[in-house]
């Protein structure tokens, strides 16, 4: 069943609120609705990640059903690679949790401590098998043009990790606001390698800070991909995770 | 859904304060914050006038794993502390909700760097056999260490044995390393993968040679970015380095894969710093004191493994 499933999340990478378009916290709890997860990093230095920046990062990740992290930019690749994989995790634990509800009256942490560490064992070895599609929405707004060199980096790495894990996994990459006067331009998609070759001339700090119509636009790559694949779901008796997350 | 944020936030416990398990209801006195990390903090406690450390997180599954993992070695060390004894597991109720703990053996002892400051860098070779011998129970176990660095390990000068101190990267053989540093992490050099195996931890041993002989190239160097043939470099032109030469390239070029053969590289320089050692005690002619049982320790073990070798040909 687990194979089959495709964990769909949005990673938000951001210094700063947004100040253009559609609003963010809206544009997360639709993605939510979807059964999509957004995660947000917020990167400190010098940025103007203020209280209300803070707010908004975890707003954000709160209506996209998903992590906030504030962090700075040398813990960033970290911070990455962790809020992806325990978003994996805590997708498949609430679907666990779920059954256990319904088996045992109790979720994983009403179990007695010393039960837990095979409930997490399981969990551990699904997620490392679940199928991954990722969006990573870069915020490349002036005040981050410092940042780029060490997200890139951070990038890299979370490739490295994710090339271990038994599942498949798919990235995309946006960055807000885009090249050339439009509010977000794909990097790369889901068809492509990531190419930080590409990413290097792709990252450009520049313009204003369209956050909402950034991760629209990371909601409707990964709802195509819903539309456009229903068969393979359909016969998988187990049905859809987007059911499943609440 | 959960709220993951402690790096900025306060700290679970204060000093003084009193812990009480929800399940096991053993009460803990805070005695101060040893350290914290992305998983979690480690506070030294006291039950019942022994001290402990306790390691608390809101990551429940990662608590308890980590506990299933230490008691398993525990069960498997035969003598070797492999890693600290574990005593409880248990949950607590915070002013930030609900988290999860365990509480381990307080190991007492000296950094690294400090005791090979104190003791002369002729100490390294001895202290890596001594970690080799525990990466090896480990591997047979079939987990990988994976966040091996100088931080992580602890030497005990009164029984003069190094341990290790943090678990938390310790992966399963065949999963992506759980925890790492990127001066270690041979994938962050470009070398390899992620992936846990023994050759992971070979190669972070090695770069934990480098950081102790040579603490200024890891900030130099690790400052740039990963650029691992400036590190080569550097190397090959440091006299710092002219034993370790072989055990350095033998990994650079894969002939050192596995820790029975880091082991075997390792033997010439233990050899030649027993010699130092003896040098150094004949001139000061002191009373002997319980490094001459380590290193005579160490020079046995080497006879045994070499007569193990001998008899399983």
């Amino acid at each position: 069943m687990w194979k089959n499933v495709m964990m769909k999340q949005i990673l938000l990478i951001t210094d700063g609120c947004s100040n253009r378009g559609s609003n963010p916290i809206e544009a997360a709890k639709f993605a939510r609705r979807l059964g999509i997860t957004v995660n947000v990093v917020g990167i400190l230095d010098g940025g103007d990640l203020n209280s209300a920046g803070r707010q908004e990062v975890q707003a954000i990740a709160e209506a996209g059903g998903g992590i906030s992290r504030i962090v700075q930019a040398k813990q960033l690749a970290m911070t990455m690679q962790m809020v992806t994989k325990h978003t994996v995790q805590m997708t498949i634990q609430q679907v666990v949790n779920k059954e256990l509800r319904q088996l045992m009256g109790t979720d994983a942490d009403g179990l007695p401590p010393e039960k837990r560490s095979d409930v997490a064992e399981m969990v551990e070895r699904l997620g490392d098998e679940a199928q991954l599609q990722l969006v990573l929405v870069i915020d490349t707004s002036a005040s981050m043009h410092d940042k780029l060199p060490t997200v890139r980096e951070a990038i890299r790495d979370l490739k490295i990790g994710l090339d271990v894990r038994h599942g498949q996994h798919q990235v995309a990459i946006l960055t807000f606001p885009g090249q050339s006067g439009e509010e977000v331009s794909v990097i790369t998609d889901f068809t492509h390698n990531a190419n930080l070759i590409d990413l290097m001339n792709g990252l450009r700090a520049n313009g204003g800070t369209p956050t909402g119509p950034a991760i629209e636009k990371a909601t409707r790559m990964l709802s195509q991909e819903l539309i456009e694949r229903p068969a393979k779901r359909k016969d998988d008796g187990d049905g859809d995770m987007a059911a499943y997350v609440v | 859904m959960a709220t993951w944020q402690h790096t900025l936030s306060d700290p679970f416990f204060q000093k003084g304060q009193i812990v009480t398990g929800l399940w096991n209801k053993k009460r803990y006195r805070i005695d101060g914050l040893l350290g914290s990390g992305a998983n979690g903090e480690v506070y030294r406690v006291t039950c019942d006038g022994q001290y402990y450390a306790l390691k608390v997180s809101v990551q429940a599954a990662e608590i308890s794993l980590e506990h299933k993992i230490l008691k398993q070695l525990q069960g498997v060390a035969r003598g070797v502390d492999l890693g600290p004894l574990i005593f409880d597991l248990d949950d607590v109720q915070t002013a930030k909700g609900k988290a999860f703990f365990y509480v381990m053996e307080w190991v007492r002892g000296t950094d690294l760097d400090d005791f090979l400051q104190k003791r002369g860098p002729h100490w390294t070779p001895v202290l890596l056999l001594q970690l080799c011998t525990y990466l090896e129970r480990l591997h047979t176990q079939g987990y990988c260490f994976g966040d091996l660095k100088a931080e992580n390990c602890l030497v005990d000068e009164g029984r003069g044995v190094l341990r290790l101190v943090d678990f938390g990267g310790v992966t399963p053989f065949g999963r992506g390393v759980k925890e790492y540093t990127e001066w270690n992490d041979r994938a962050w050099w470009g070398q390899g993968s992620r992936l846990a195996e023994e050759s992971y931890d070979v190669f972070a041993l090695s770069m934990l040679v480098i950081q102790l002989l040579a603490p200024e190239t890891r900030k130099q160097v690790g400052q740039i970015g990963p650029n691992y043939s400036l590190v080569k470099k550097s190397i090959l032109s440091d006299p710092r380095f002219e034993d370790w030469r072989g055990l350095l390239r033998g990994v650079w070029d894969g002939r050192i894969r596995t820790v029975a053969a880091l082991r075997e590289a390792l033997t010439p320089l233990v050899k030649k710093s027993v010699e130092t050692e003896k040098k150094r005690k004949n001139k000061k002619t002191r009373h002997r004191d319980w490094t001459d049982w380590l290193l005579l320790g160490s020079a046995a073990v080497l006879v045994l493994v070499f007569c193990q070798f001998i008899l399983a040909k």
